[in-house]
């Protein structure tokens, strides 16, 4: 268990994030789902992603509570936010 | 104790202010800038605008930042530019300055931490007749003081100001030809500056990053920005 990226994920659940993982892959989702071992992202049209300027198109994510990610394979996380 | 602008400062975050980078840029498009133009960056952060400008317009480029983290990350930004950049370690309440010696003063959320009256006259001297201050601020619609109050101890700001209340703040310094407008914190193209959270940040900036996504999202009908310009 991840600690750090549990809490974090909890933190940002409904949020648009993107998830960069130890092996160099690059998740873009909203957080649907936080285990203490995996959180879960589903996919995100182009029109919400809120600035990070990905698109989704066949990768497969079928139903459910989207695509799921070991916390302990996190290397970092993006959101975006106002800041003053 | 970890302030705000530590957490900035630590997450390393680019275009810090509300809006983001592309307001910046919007902003720029209007200031008429060319490379004769003696631009200031006052609070220039991690250096993201003051390079843009160097590297864009070929500006003779200033900017100064008082944070050392901020200032170490502005300075190795700027040692990879074509254009250079003039990077002083100073306050915009004692511009280290010669009066007139600028076209245009840009601030991008720097006068709301600071004293307004000391960083205006400052602004004001260092200004050239007919320059330009251009800024984006914190500013609120009908917050009450109880709610400022809150906000500005977690924020830092000394003070938080409507629309109205910074046109007096510049009235009173003698600018001229003043356009402000506001923006709401909770309109959508407000929120366009991307952060990591990353495995090595400290529990005190992540609850500080949670605090500040809460008062974004408690304060964000009421809370805002202004972007203003006005003339010397």
């Amino acid at each position: 268990m991840s600690p750090h990226w549990y809490h974090v994920c909890c933190r940002y659940r409904g949020q648009v994030v993107r998830i960069h993982d130890k092996f160099g892959n690059v998740h873009v989702g909203r957080i649907t789902r936080v285990t203490p071992t995996h959180v879960y992202i589903a996919p995100v049209g182009p029109r919400n992603l809120g600035g990070f300027g990905y698109a989704f198109a066949g990768w497969g994510w079928g139903w459910g509570w989207g695509f799921g990610i070991a916390l302990a394979a996190i290397v970092a996380i993006a959101l975006i936010g106002l800041f003053w | 104790m970890t302030t705000y602008l530590d957490m900035l400062a630590e997450m390393g975050v680019d275009g810090a202010h509300p809006g983001g980078f592309d307001l910046t840029k919007n902003i720029l498009r209007k200031l008429k800038i060319d490379c004769h133009t003696a631009l200031l960056d006052v609070g220039c952060g991690t250096g993201q605008t003051a390079a843009y400008i160097a590297e864009q317009y070929g500006a003779d480029v200033t900017a100064i930042d008082i944070h050392p983290i901020m200032l170490a990350k502005a300075k190795d930004r700027f040692s990879s530019l074509t254009h250079p950049v003039h990077l002083r370690r100073a306050s915009v309440e004692a511009l280290p300055f010669a009066d007139g010696q600028f076209d245009i003063v840009l601030c991008e959320s720097v006068l709301a931490f600071v004293s307004i009256p000391r960083a205006l006259a400052e602004i004001y001297r260092v200004l050239k007749q007919n320059g330009v201050l251009a800024a984006i601020e914190a500013c609120h619609l009908q917050l009450t003081d109880k709610e400022k109050q809150k906000i500005a101890a977690f924020y830092g700001f000394r003070h938080l100001l409507t629309s109205q209340e910074w046109e007096n703040e510049l009235q009173k310094k003698s600018f001229q030809h003043i356009g402000i407008t506001y923006s709401s914190a909770s309109h959508p193209s407000a929120a366009q500056t991307p952060f990591l959270i990353t495995a090595n940040m400290s529990l005190p900036i992540l609850k500080m990053i949670e605090t500040h996504q809460q008062m974004t999202k408690q304060y964000g009908d009421r809370l805002g920005y202004c972007v203003f310009s006005c003339q010397k």
